[in-house]
């Protein structure tokens, strides 16, 4: 068995790098999707989870670092949630490289990631904002700071439920995307061979090609 | 040999500083909001200054003549500074659990309903809300006043990798494209008999087939790019030529001192605060 051995050099191919202006449009857009169709969740991870899949922590982490300052020049409220969208980078990254996200390990890599953003989200959001950042989630966390609850617990609370949601379909539209690129594309990303669906990789047995086959060849005795 | 060079020319000379001196007025501009914030004590609570401040960003937006383009700008942050101060005047009603809450008005409307609206609350909604009001508006102004070319190219100058750069400004001009892109889908969905309006769920369903197609195209055309990047010489190990040079317009050195002197008065009257 080869050692894997993960470099930033391999992970940042001129793939990667091309990706990655793709990664945090994608964000963008995602984020310009939601709040156009009303959705209580923001949707601005998705290019970076899909980034930080396909090639390793620190291209997502850039994914994330530069998604929030360009987002930011339109709505400046983004730049204080960078080291959101950082960190969700280098944990999903790092997870990828551990080969955490196929099989039953999926559900630990999930809640892993759910709960780092959850830690990384919150102190920003009550620290910079007093709890209320302008979002979807403000008016529940203002109502459940104007029943008495403390702001970090209204905050947590809030977050829990809509953050999960969020990351749930955000993940999931990531793993969709990755399962509909080809093969020839997937390769070009340093972990894109982890996700390459195995019903590509396999041949058909030699008796089946031969029925295949036979099947082809009487089809076309029967129309002529 | 002769090079044709494209420039930017700016009449107005606040307008056409280096990008770098900008970033060192947003820095200062900045800090000064953050000290002005914490004189507090001698205005039994609030922070007057840090609101007075919060008008130097506009002085500095009307004379770099970029006014219309700066107060287009600016709803998206006054939104968020009004949620940001009515939440915390009226839920908000004291600092710590030792001190009694201070009402400043009370609306009786019935027994169990009366907003009111508490001192801290206010003070500290002000507070928080003019500090994130001028943190976003002298970004705003950075932004609206220089061109991403600009700040791409004075970031290079800066010794920043090529490669760098290119994602930053790449990453600047794809959101346009992909942006446009996607109105585009949406549209094609919709006559496809994809539903876009109505509730909730059939709105969260109409996310999936505009993204994909989406990811899916732009993929391709990045493969195109990869290789059209490597045909022009991207990774080539040699010197780049420019076409694109800034020049600086002479308005550097008297604005940042500007603002490092502002900076400078505001940290020495908050020492002295503390020290009388």
């Amino acid at each position: 068995m080869q050692e894997k051995k993960y470099s930033i050099q391999k992970d940042f191919s001129m793939m990667a790098l091309m990706f990655i202006p793709i990664g945090v449009a994608i964000n963008f857009v995602g984020g310009q999707l939601a709040s156009l169709l009303k959705l209580p969740v923001y949707l601005d991870t998705i290019g970076t989870m899909l980034t930080a899949i396909l090639s390793g922590p620190w291209v997502g982490a850039v994914t994330g670092l530069l998604t929030n300052i360009v987002t930011g020049i339109a709505n400046p409220v983004n730049f204080w949630f960078i080291p959101v969208n950082v960190i969700v980078g280098l944990v999903v990254g790092f997870l990828s490289r551990a080969d955490w996200w196929r099989g039953w390990k999926l559900i630990l890599s999930f809640i892993i990631m759910d709960l780092v953003s959850l830690l990384v989200a919150t102190p920003i959001v009550v620290y910079v904002y007093g709890g209320v950042t302008g979002g979807g989630t403000s008016l529940l966390t203002a109502v459940l700071m104007a029943t008495g609850q403390s702001i970090w617990a209204s905050v947590m609370s809030v977050e829990i439920v809509w953050t999960t949601l969020d990351r749930v379909l955000s993940y999931l539209i990531a793993m969709l995307i990755i399962k509909v690129i080809p093969a020839k594309t997937l390769v070009k990303f340093s972990l894109g061979e982890l996700y390459i669906g195995k019903k590509k990789t396999e041949l058909p047995e030699l008796e089946e090609a031969e029925e295949i086959v036979e099947e082809i060849v009487t089809t076309d005795d029967k129309t002529e | 040999m002769y090079i044709e060079k494209i420039q930017i020319s700016k009449e107005n000379r606040l307008e056409g500083m280096y990008p770098v001196a900008k970033l060192w007025v947003v820095l200062f501009y900045f800090a000064t909001s953050v000290v002005l914030a914490s004189m507090s004590a001698p205005f039994d609570g609030y922070s007057p200054l840090l609101y007075l401040w919060f008008f130097g960003v506009i002085v500095l937006a009307v004379l770099t003549g970029i006014s219309k383009r700066f107060f287009k700008a600016l709803p998206t942050v006054l939104t968020i500074f009004i949620i940001v101060v009515i939440v915390q005047a009226f839920i908000v009603e004291t600092g710590d659990s030792l001190t009694p809450g201070v009402a400043l008005w009370r609306w009786n409307i019935s027994e169990g309903f009366h907003p009111t609206i508490w001192k801290y609350g206010l003070q500290n909604g002000l507070r928080l809300g003019f500090n994130i009001l001028n943190g976003a508006s002298i970004f705003v102004w950075l932004f609206q006043s220089t061109k991403n070319k600009e700040l791409s190219r004075a970031l290079e100058e800066r010794g920043m990798n090529h490669k760098v750069v290119f994602v930053f400004l790449s990453s600047l001009e794809m959101i346009g494209v992909l942006g446009a892109k996607s109105k585009t889908i949406m549209n094609a969905q919709q006559a496809r008999g994809v539903e876009t309006q109505g509730n909730l769920l059939v709105r969260a369903k109409a996310f999936f087939p505009t993204m994909v197609p989406l990811v899916l195209g732009s993929i391709t055309d990045t493969e195109e790019r990869v290789l059209t990047m490597e045909s022009k010489g991207f990774n080539a190990p040699c010197e780049k030529t420019h076409l694109l040079n800034l020049k600086k317009s002479g308005a550097e050195k008297p604005c940042v001192a500007v603002f490092i002197a502002l900076f400078a008065i505001a940290l020495i009257g908050r020492i002295l605060m503390w020290v009388l």
